[in-house]
C-alpha cells in the first residue's frame, strides 16, 4: 500500500477531525476524503442532489 | 434495530406507528411523520425532550441548533445500504435503474463523508458512531456503550435481546 508524507501538525488536525467524525483511523478518513475529491474533480455535482432526494422520497424517508 | 434497542432499554420513542411492519422490516418501523418535513417545520421538536427519534442523516442539518442532541449514528457499508434499498423499492414495485446504482452509491457515500464532517463541527450534537455489523456481532457490549453515551440507565440485557442477526440479510 502506498504512503504519503504530510506535515506532523496537519496530521494531528486530520487525526482529531477523523476521531470526531467517527472514523476508525486517520488513514480511512484521508482515503475517503481523497476518493471524494477525485470522484468530483471537474464535475458539476453535489452529493445531496435530486437523485438522492428522489431515492429517499421513494423509500418514504422524506416528503 | 437501534430504535428497537432503545425502546427495549426503556427509552421513550417518538413514533406514530403509521408504517406497518412488512417484509423489509418485519419488526416494524419507528418513523415519525413530522420528521419527513423537518426541513419545513421543526416546531414540534419543542415537545420532544428526552425522547428517541429516528432522523435520517440527510435531515440532521435541519434540527434546530438551539437544542442539544445525542446522536446515535449507525454506519453500514454503502453496498449493503444500496442492496437493502433496492429490495425495499422492488417490494414497492419501483425497481431502481440498475445502471445508475453505482453513481447513486457514490453520492450516498459522499453524503456520509460530508455529514460526518458536519457532525464533528456541531457543538450542540454529541455523536456516537456505531457499525451495524459490530452491533449485530456483540449487542451486549454496544447496548452498554449506548446507555453510557446517552447517560440514561437502560436495561442493557433487554436492549441486546432484541438484536436479531437473522435480519442482517444484505450482508456483503
Amino acid at each position: 500500500m502506498a504512503k504519503i508524507k504530510i506535515d506532523d501538525a496537519l496530521y494531528q488536525k486530520v487525526k482529531t477531525l477523523s476521531e470526531k467524525a467517527g472514523y476508525g483511523s486517520a488513514d480511512e478518513f484521508v482515503a475517503h476524503m481523497l476518493e471524494r475529491e477525485i470522484n468530483y474533480a471537474g464535475e458539476d455535482e453535489t452529493p445531496n442532489d435530486q437523485e438522492v432526494l428522489d431515492r429517499l422520497r421513494g423509500l418514504g424517508y422524506i416528503s | 434495530m437501534l430504535m428497537k434497542m432503545l425502546e427495549a432499554g426503556g427509552i421513550e420513542i417518538l413514533t406514530d406507528h403509521r408504517r406497518s411492519p412488512d417484509t423489509d422490516n418485519p419488526k416494524g418501523y419507528y418513523e415519525y411523520e413530522p420528521v419527513k418535513d423537518l426541513a419545513a417545520d421543526a416546531s414540534w421538536l419543542r415537545e420532544t425532550e428526552e425522547k428517541g427519534i429516528k432522523v435520517i442523516s440527510h435531515l440532521l442539518p435541519y434540527l434546530p441548533n438551539e437544542k442539544k442532541y445525542k446522536v446515535l449514528f449507525m454506519l453500514r457499508p454503502i453496498e449493503e445500504i444500496m442492496a437493502s434499498q433496492a429490495k425495499m423499492l422492488k417490494h414497492r414495485n419501483d425497481s431502481p435503474d440498475a445502471a445508475g446504482q453505482d453513481k447513486l452509491a457514490r453520492k450516498f457515500k459522499d453524503h456520509l463523508y460530508s455529514i460526518r464532517l458536519w457532525l464533528a463541527r456541531q457543538p450542540q450534537m454529541a455523536c456516537l458512531f456505531l457499525k451495524y455489523g459490530e452491533v449485530i456481532h456483540d449487542p451486549l457490549k454496544h447496548a452498554a456503550e449506548i446507555s453510557e453515551f446517552i447517560t440514561k440507565p437502560c436495561d442493557i440485557e433487554a436492549m441486546a435481546s432484541v438484536v436479531d442477526s437473522r435480519l442482517y440479510r444484505n450482508r456483503l
